[in-house]
């Protein structure tokens, strides 16, 4: 996936990970979305049986963007830990806020229920991964 | 029903009552449906197999993968009314102009859950269809000196360590004082501390029995040499670099907080 202009305008500041750090940390209390600039990182997740990998992302990806939808008592919902020297553009989540406010109620709709399946689907699928 | 424009398309209702199909997977289709009352169960079948996937309640949207996926014309999954259900229909041009309009970050942000979503929804039947569960090792790689979310314990185990390379000193023993995901702190009393061959660098095979009785063992690099406490004892940081994964697994369990 490619980055394209739109997304520049929405990024507040650029950060730098080392590689293992973590971006952004399960449990804690987060108000930044995220796009990785250059470079990968992997979501992580705590279980029952410890840390599990659930996802890998690359440039143009979005991340920590679930805290848009609340839910969750607005806590991180799994970690991302940078592989190898990551750049991250940090969003400006005001912006994204007011923009997703001012949509139709049909589209916040649809946004709320495909992220509050992805949320439900990949409990599923963690949990059941893990089972053994 | 339709008029002119799409912005007085009506959306009309329908009823469905408990046990009944509401789209079957591989139908083509081209609206949504969103869920006024009841429950929804969405499926795939595998063989004779109902594999559910989600459960749908008041004010979730159903069909949305034709809606976003450009290359998509048929329903991905099942879906059947678990109780007596109102359900409203969204012709796609009800909301294919606002969609269009909203800031690309937004769309991209969809399209994003969609393609995660999709790969969940291909996971959890592969899952179930193999009887036993494809497992996602963990592998901690973080350092021992890292402080961050490693659960950490204070210990005295006993444990018993040898170089993998040919190193004269053989095997040493000790006690574990410091326990976590990513390594230990081992107190050691050799025979003679001031000559003490092992040096930050070497690789360790490390034998440890937690308190359940649990024997774990992982290979790690000594970080750091340092006299002990005691006089005559040496200690260790140690980093793991290689763990088996059912040591991994009763190291997490013993270290994760009560």
């Amino acid at each position: 996936m490619t980055i394209d202009e739109n997304i520049f305008s929405y990024t507040a500041k650029e950060e730098t990970y080392e590689d293992g750090t973590p971006i952004i940390k399960e449990g804690a209390r987060g108000d930044w979305v995220y796009v990785i600039l250059e470079g990968k990182a992997k979501v992580r997740k705590m279980t029952s049986k410890g840390m599990v990998t659930i996802d890998s992302l690359a440039e143009g990806d979005i991340f920590g963007e679930m805290i848009l939808w609340g839910g969750g008592q607005g806590v991180r919902t799994a970690s991302v830990i940078a592989e190898g020297r990551v750049k991250v553009g940090v969003l400006d989540t005001e912006h994204l806020r007011r923009d997703y406010s001012s949509a139709s109620p049909r589209i916040k709709s649809l946004f709320r229920s495909l992220i509050s399946r992805l949320r439900d689907t990949t409990e599923k699928a963690v949990s059941m991964a893990v089972e053994s | 029903m339709t008029n002119q424009t799409t912005d007085t398309l009506t959306p009309f209702r329908l009823h469905y009552r408990k046990g009944d199909l509401i789209v079957k997977e591989g139908d083509y289709g081209i609206s949504m449906y969103k869920i006024l009352s009841g429950k929804i169960q969405v499926l795939v079948e595998s063989g004779d197999l109902e594999i559910p996937l989600a459960t749908l309640e008041e004010g979730d949207v159903l069909g949305e993968m034709i809606f976003l996926h450009r290359n998509i014309e048929r329903r991905t999954a099942t879906a059947r009314a678990l109780e007596d259900s109102e359900l409203e229909v969204w012709h796609p041009d009800m909301i294919a102009r606002e969609y269009e309009e909203l800031p690309a970050i937004l769309k991209r942000i969809a399209d994003q859950a969609l393609v995660r979503l999709k790969r969940m929804n291909k996971f959890i039947p592969r899952l179930i269809e193999k009887g036993r569960v494809t497992k996602i090792p963990p592998k901690p790689k973080d350092p021992w000196a890292s402080q961050r979310r490693f659960y950490r314990k204070k210990v005295g185990l006993p444990v018993v360590m040898k170089a993998t390379k040919a190193v004269k000193g053989g095997l040493m023993e000790g006690e574990v004082r410091d326990l976590s995901l990513g390594g230990a702190g081992v107190e050691i009393r050799p025979k003679n501390p001031e000559k003490f061959p092992y040096k930050e660098g070497h690789v360790c095979e490390v034998q440890t029995t937690l308190p359940n009785g649990k024997e774990i063992v992982f290979k790690a690099e000594i970080r750091s040499v340092r006299r002990g406490d005691v006089p005559g004892a040496l200690f260790l940081g140690l980093s793991i670099v290689d763990i088996d994964d059912r040591s991994n697994k009763d190291l997490g369990f013993f270290l994760m907080p009560a």
